[in-house]
């Protein structure tokens, strides 16, 4: 019980930090003190306070849409283990679940962007569709070479089952992460596929489907973008986690390895630019050559 | 077996009687006939589907046709559901569809009549068990559909399109006769059930067999390089007739692919991953040629092409699992092929019918000239998203429980000790994720554009809701979506029985008649019990946004133009621009093409483009091989002259030949 508990405050309070932790990075690289961690939790609490602009061509779909895929980016978690272990729900074939209410997050996302006829919206959500695209069987390949290397058939087991062969050797939990790491960096929307600071709707992908949310809808997307990044670090800090250790001292470890993925996303930010628009499909596909060669390595490991 | 055959009798009877009345009332009496007939063939396969036995009937027709075994056994019991919900709906809706067009008498009269036959021949097919009857309803159900897409007959494109099905179709017909002519030649029995004896006596002519008869029924269901009939005939028919077509009797050729390769089990590794690397190719290309579509029906029908892909994906995953030697991984995947045909035929029947919908208020099917439907169509925009959403597979919806099916047998696969069988499904579990990504780019796209927005150009009719004829079978559809997303256990039920009643050394490991194993049962009430906390939750999401936006109304202004004043609805993004980046990815020559006229002088006239979007394996494949082959029989064009006395001549050859070789033939 205390378990889920657990894992739910995390899922509640992390992705807050993440987005701080992350600005907080690049205000320290840059030479600013930068705002306190949980600022982007005041921000949010502010907007929910304050009222909301809704463009005139908008069907209810546009006011449904922030809603309805928050609780679907929420239902999805419940099949990702967090801090304490253990998914909330966990059954053969969860990880189909899982893609899939982010998909019907992402779905929705992009319907309400071009419900505002706006021409940048437009872009923004053809941008978002097309990325992530791509991206869809380099998450299902990683995943599914989990499941083979782990002899499971659920998210939840993949970390407690990973068989002793592979942290051995060690390659393997490693690339699984790193394919999981530019997860985030194509949903959560980070740089070098996208720039959440950058200032011309031109070159925004994530930044400008949002344009006309304002308010409370701005805030649960700003969450459930969070919370989805959250979500593919949990899946990497689970696999990299050692088997024997106490509870308490997992969830200390996991939250750790959290803190090495944010910080390291908030140094990327300020170290490299965007990629050319061009030049993004490429980057995915380091993502799904992540996911084959991961595929071999598990390949390999249960065949010898 | 009564049941099933006074289910077909009532149709046959609506269909003959129909005759008798006047245009208007016409359709009632079909549709009165189809919901009894439906309810009859309903009743009739759940009670074989729950008893897991069949019934048959033994018919001598004498001369020429013969003995006919007619056998409803759990496999055509289940695509009898399909066919009898389909179909019925189908017929409700054409009442609203057609009423515009009551006052064609004689047209709309044959119409019904054409109909009744194509379900009526669907009906029979399925439970045909003997070669020459079979081949006889299967033409019947071939040309009554050909009469059907010719509704519109006088226009040049539909005359086009509907010759072009129509030889499609007798390719596929010679084809199966081959196919068939060879065990019943070589067996001596004409029973589908015979074959198997011969193909045990005669091996090496398995592998000839399953090619043409795979052929045959691809042909019918749409695998690519098979496909181009269908982006084709779906556009030029009336709606509730591509509905029918493409939901319901696409899957006559899963039917067939499905019963030889049960009665043939195991077959061939080759043939297995054959049909597996066809279907993903037919999932993958068949969603791509859908995303660059501007006509909303073609784009349809390009994902039919797509979802018999994934259907066949299934099915290719249970022979992998019947040659592994994997029961659980064989059922799930025949299962998940099987409530996918389900699956498909509701919610294909369920986006035709929008779209119709949409053609009958705005006259209009391309998808870059359209938008804001919504607004004037709300019920038709809430059905048509909810079919958007089932066929991109996503939960809560219907689609959704079939590919998880077939995604788990993929995971149950991955157990085993092959190094190929490894390879080949986790390849498989990467293209059907792309594949869903992919629909679910392209119904973004549709909805995006079609359905939100603003209108793009003027109307030339006021737009509003069509009548109840056809929102109610929307709705229905809509609500079976929903239904088996939500409660699959009922439906899933159904297709197990059917799998196992048709597959030896199923039953086993399926103990009784439950899905393949303990934990795929229990992660499949999981499923439901999530998916119905989602939906419940959801809809308490909306109501709670819908109060607040009532006490704190939001405030209305129009769309954030980032500083440009002048917006005008001309400048949002059409279909076209959505996909033109993932398309320029894919296909780096452009998908379209283009006329356009030269612009002159300082200040131009207004000009016009033409976009038309071209299918690359019609253009590039088949019609260099039509060419080649109509070149070749062009050389013996000198044999057909048009001159009676040499036709006359040729018979008398043919005669005193004949008589010579009977005479002269060894005894």
């Amino acid at each position: 019980m205390t378990a889920v508990v657990i894992n739910i405050v995390a899922a509640a309070v992390v992705p807050w930090l993440i987005i701080g932790l992350i600005a907080k990075t690049k205000a320290k690289w840059a030479g600013r003190k930068g705002a306190p961690l949980l600022q982007p939790l005041y921000d949010a609490v502010k907007l929910v306070r304050k009222g909301m602009v809704v463009s005139r061509s908008t069907t209810p779909i546009f006011a449904a849409a922030p809603a309805i895929s928050l609780v679907a980016v929420c239902f999805a978690a419940l099949t990702v283990p967090g801090p304490a272990g253990n998914s909330i729900v966990s059954f053969s074939g969860d990880l189909v679940l899982f893609a899939y209410l982010l998909a019907l997050a992402r779905f929705l996302g992009i319907i309400a962007a071009l419900d505002t006829g706006s021409s940048f919206e437009g872009m923004g959500a053809s941008r978002e569709a097309f990325f992530s695209t791509l991206a869809e069987p380099g998450l299902f390949l990683i995943l599914s070479s989990l499941l083979l290397a782990s002899g499971t058939d659920s998210l939840s087991g993949i970390g407690s089952h990973l068989a002793p062969r592979f942290d051995e050797s060690g390659l393997l939990p490693f690339v699984a992460a790193l394919g999981l790491y530019l997860m985030i960096l194509v949903e959560g929307h980070r740089l070098p596929v996208d720039d959440p600071a950058t200032h011309l709707e031109l070159t925004m992908i994530h930044e400008v489907m949002v344009l006309d949310n304002s308010g409370r809808d701005l805030s649960m997307i700003t969450y459930a973008s969070g919370l989805k990044m959250y979500l593919f670090g949990a899946l990497a800090a689970n696999l990299l986690v050692p088997r024997t250790v106490t509870p308490a001292a997992h969830a200390g470890i996991f939250l750790g390895i959290f803190a090495v993925i944010t910080i390291s996303v908030g140094l990327i930010e300020s170290w490299v630019a965007r990629l050319r628009m061009t030049h993004v499909p490429q980057f995915i596909f380091v993502l799904n050559i992540a996911g084959i060669l991961l595929f071999f390595l598990a390949l390999l490991g249960v065949k010898s | 077996m009564n049941h099933y055959i006074f289910g077909v009798a009532a149709y046959m009877a609506a269909g003959l009687l129909s005759l008798l009345f006047g245009h208007r009332i016409k359709g009632y009496v079909v549709a009165a006939g189809a919901l009894i007939g439906s309810t009859e063939i309903v009743s009739a396969a759940i009670a074989v589907l729950q008893s897991g036995t069949s019934v048959s009937l033994r018919i001598d027709a004498g001369m020429p046709i013969g003995r006919i075994l007619l056998s409803l056994d759990p496999l055509s019991a289940f695509f009898s559901i399909v066919i009898a919900v389909g179909s019925a709906l189908a017929v409700v809706y054409g009442i609203g569809y057609l009423a515009p067009s009551s006052g064609e008498t004689k047209r709309t009269a044959l119409h019904w009549l054409f109909l009744v036959g194509l379900i009526v021949s669907m009906l029979l097919v399925i439970i045909v068990q003997t070669v020459f009857p079979f081949l006889l309803v299967w033409e019947l159900m071939s040309v009554s559909s050909f009469l059907l897409v010719m509704f519109r007959g006088e226009r040049p494109e539909t005359r086009s399109a509907g010759l072009n099905y129509l030889v499609t179709m007798h390719i596929g017909l010679l084809f199966l006769f081959v196919g068939l002519l060879i065990p019943w030649a070589g067996g001596g029995s004409a029973d589908f059930a015979d074959f198997p004896h011969f193909v045990r006596a005669h091996p090496e002519m398995l592998g000839l067999v399953v090619l043409f008869l795979f052929a045959g029924f691809g042909l019918k269901a749409g695998f690519i390089p098979l496909h181009t009939w269908l982006p084709k005939a779906h556009p030029v028919a009336p709606s509730h007739v591509s509905g029918l077509m493409s939901g319901v009797m696409i899957k006559i050729g899963i039917y067939g692919i499905l019963r030889f390769a049960f009665l043939f089990a195991p077959l061939p590794a080759a043939a297995v991953f054959t049909l597996l690397a066809v279907s993903i190719v037919s999932a993958v290309f068949g969603v791509l040629f859908a995303i660059e579509q501007h006509d909303l029906k073609r784009l349809l029908a390009y994902h039919s092409v797509e979802n018999i892909g994934i259907i066949g994906i299934g099915i290719s995953v249970g022979m992998l699992g019947q040659i592994l030697g994997m029961p659980a991984v064989a059922l799930l995947g025949f299962v998940g092929a099987l409530l996918h045909v389900l699956n498909h035929s509701i919610f294909k029947n369920l986006l035709f019918f929008g779209a119709g919908s949409i053609q009958r208020s705005t006259g209009e099917m391309g998808i870059d000239r359209l938008g804001g439907i919504a607004k004037w169509m709300p019920m038709t925009t809430v059905f048509f998203l909810t079919g958007s959403i089932a066929i991109s597979g996503l939960p809560p919806f219907n689609g959704f429980v079939s590919e998880y099916l077939i995604y788990l047998g993929m995971i149950r696969g991955l157990s085993a000790t092959s190094t190929i069988a490894l390879v080949a499904l986790v390849a498989t579990i990467a293209f059907l994720a792309l594949v869903g990504a992919l629909a679910l780019f392209c119904f973004t796209k549709v909805i995006g554009v079609v359905f939100l927005g603003a209108p793009r150009t003027e109307r030339r009719t006021v737009t509003r809701e069509n009548g109840l004829a056809m929102l109610v079978p929307m709705g229905l559809l809509a609500l079976l979506c929903l239904f088996i997303g939500v409660v699959p256990q009922p439906a899933v039920l159904l297709a197990t029985s059917a799998v196992v009643a048709s597959t030896t050394g199923l039953a086993s490991a399926a103990g009784t008649a439950s899905i393949a194993d303990a934990s795929a049962v229990a992660s499949l009430l999981q499923i439901s019990r999530l998916l119905l906390a989602f939906v419940v939750v959801s809809l308490v999401a909306g109501v709670l946004v819908w109060v607040a936006g009532r006490r704190r109304p939001p405030r209305r202004e129009p769309t954030w133009g980032c500083g440009y004043p002048a917006v005008n609805p001309r400048m949002q993004y059409t279909g076209e621009s959505y996909a033109h980046g993932l398309l320029s990815l894919v296909r780096p020559r452009a998908a379209a093409r283009e006329s356009r006229d030269r612009l002159h002088g300082i200040f131009p006239e207004p000009r016009t483009v033409h976009s038309h979007v071209d299918d690359p394996l019609d253009v590039h494949l088949l019609r260099p091989a039509v060419g080649g082959l109509l070149a070749f029989f062009r050389r013996f064009s000198w044999i057909q002259n048009g001159n009676l006395q040499l036709y006359i001549a040729y018979g008398l050859i043919f005669l005193i030949a004949a008589l010579i070789w009977t005479v002269g033939a060894p005894k």
